[in-house]
């Protein structure tokens, strides 16, 4: 019985494994849209991507309209659209060959 | 003084339309000649010409919605005011962004907090879907898709057991039977909603991905509320209309020529995967004044200045029809969680099923419906009263820091002159 509660978390480590996109996709795209559809302050963006914020960590350029975020070992891309009316979107999601924990600013204050 | 004059205002309009019609045929009826009747005809035909009133208030609200006070519109201040004292409590409960009430096509409050104006754009989570499921109904009224239109003509994928029957229609009642868990109850860090989204798999085409979802049940055999269905039903539409148009241009701006560019709707934003198909599900920005608009739509049957926007029936089908899965049920099954709902296409009713003890919103009347989504956007349409109310916010997810929908709607009703004791 003990070895069977043991196993719990590791399944559920296995199971999350495939869910490790999200916290880095999900932050660049939310915050790109809150950002540069909404026009809101960074502080109030932070504020609603707390949740996806325990992951990742993100870098906005305001020049470039994009925010890349970084966390859970991958690195995604979100950028607005030439056409404002289409929004944000994510451009890529791919396996971040560095660990943001060296080479990351913590902007995350 | 507002009072006379939107008073009389209110009561000329219908006259104008009718008035030239009986003035001139009184006029024409003596002399016989041709060319008189000629002009007769022509007068007769104006009033088809000029655009009728809508079946709420006496105007249409495409240019910018005109304003009553709350005194002329029937409401009493005072209650009103708790009303307001509820929805923008400080207590950090729930946080509003964003409240408008209007009736009978008037704006009687408007007010944001938290940064928010009449220009900042607000996300509207799954408002989304409700904006979907009428995009669906304009491209019906336009021939692109029918209620009909089977996934699997532009999905092979769909092409197996259970998932080839599937219809528009079952999409738009989240009854197509995909194995889908739009909150996952354990953690929300791995439902199927943020996965969809987020997925390596998923965000360059996610309707592509929808498609490839296993099936758990035969369509209509049970309701399941998720993100995915309305991400299918845009990318079955962006297909059906690439078949028929033989160009991406039409579907790009279909949205924008079907009822953005019609409402004028300006603030809305559409985002979109790297395959352009719309989220769908999720994704629309814009501010309360022109979602209302929408509903606004439904409320005048998607008839906008006189032009049918959604099909005969459409408002009816999408909005006062109980989705067929949940009627099926007496009685709650193993996914009781998800089968309490009371839905019809895309739109939430307050249709009281037969397995529940009540209607989901006691205190509003059964012909309410809304489109809500996360962190507590909703708009409610109460055809009965002439009521569109939009609130946007940033609630959390636990039940005690979210705005309580059916206190909202309590205190409203209750602050109706006509609705007092």
């Amino acid at each position: 019985m003990k070895k069977l509660i043991a196993l719990i978390p590791l399944l559920l480590m296995i199971n999350s494994c495939k869910y490790t996109e999200a916290p880095s996709a999900g932050l660049a795209k939310e915050m790109c849209s809150c950002l540069f559809i909404s026009g809101q302050t960074e502080q109030y963006c932070r504020m609603v991507t707390k949740e996806s914020r325990i992951l990742a960590k993100f870098e906005a350029d305001y020049n470039r309209k994009e925010v890349i975020a970084r966390g859970a070992n991958f690195i995604s891309v979100a950028k607005l659209g030439d056409n404002p009316r289409y929004g944000c979107s994510i451009q890529s999601i791919d396996v971040d060959p560095e660990s943001y924990e060296d080479n990351f600013p913590h902007n995350d204050r | 003084m507002v009072n006379s004059v939107t008073l009389t205002r209110r009561h000329q309009f219908p006259m104008t339309i009718t008035n030239p019609t009986k003035t001139e045929a009184n006029m024409n009826l003596k002399p016989k000649h041709r060319p008189i009747t000629w002009i007769m005809l022509f007068l007769l035909s104006l009033p088809v010409l000029s655009t009728p009133a809508p079946q709420y208030g006496d105007y249409w609200p495409t240019k910018s919605w005109k304003r009553k006070s709350l005194e002329d519109a029937g409401f009493d201040r005072a209650k009103f005011q708790k009303l307001l004292d509820y929805v923008w409590e400080d207590e950090g409960n729930h946080f509003s962004d964003a409240f408008v009430v209007i009736k009978d096509g008037y704006i009687v409050y408007e007010g944001y907090d938290r940064g928010y104006n009449p220009t900042k754009k607000h996300m509207f989570w799954s408002f989304s879907k409700s904006l979907t499921s009428t995009l669906i109904g304009a491209a019906i009224q336009k021939g692109y898709v029918d209620l009909k239109t089977k996934a699997v003509d532009y999905y092979p994928e769909m092409n197996r057991e259970k998932a080839r029957d599937v219809t528009m229609r079952h999409i738009l009642n989240m009854s197509s039977g995909f194995k889908f868990y739009e909150e996952n109850p354990v953690n929300i860090a791995l439902s199927d909603s943020i996965f969809v989204y987020y997925s390596r798999s998923a965000y360059k085409d996610v309707a592509l991905k929808v498609a490839k979802t296993k099936m758990k049940y035969a369509p209509d055999e049970q309701f399941n509320y998720g993100t995915h269905e309305a991400m299918f039903a845009m990318g079955i539409l962006k297909k059906a209309m690439l078949k028929k148009t033989g160009s991406m241009k039409a579907y790009e701006n279909f949205p924008w020529d079907a009822l953005f560019d019609p409402l004028n709707m300006k603030s809305v934003v559409l985002e979109r995967d790297l395959s352009k198909t719309f989220l769908g599900g999720s994704g629309g920005w814009g501010v309360a004044t022109d979602y209302a608009k929408l509903g606004f739509l439904m409320l005048n049957d998607g008839v906008w200045e006189g032009k049918r926007i959604l099909p005969k029936g459409w408002v009816k089908f999408a909005t006062q029809t109980v989705a067929p899965a949940l009627l099926k049920r007496e009685s709650e099954d193993g996914q009781q969680r998800l089968n309490v709902e009371s839905y019809g296409a895309m739109w939430w009713l307050n249709k009281k099923l037969k397995m529940n003890k009540q209607r989901p919103y006691p205190s509003a009347p059964d012909d309410l419906y809304q489109a809500m989504g996360f962190r507590g956007q909703t708009m409610g349409v109460i055809p009965s009263k002439g009521l569109i109310i939009v609130r946007m916010g940033s609630d959390g997810r636990k039940p005690k820091r979210k705005l309580k929908r059916d206190k909202m709607y309590k205190l409203l009703l209750s602050s109706m002159i006509e609705e007092g004791e």
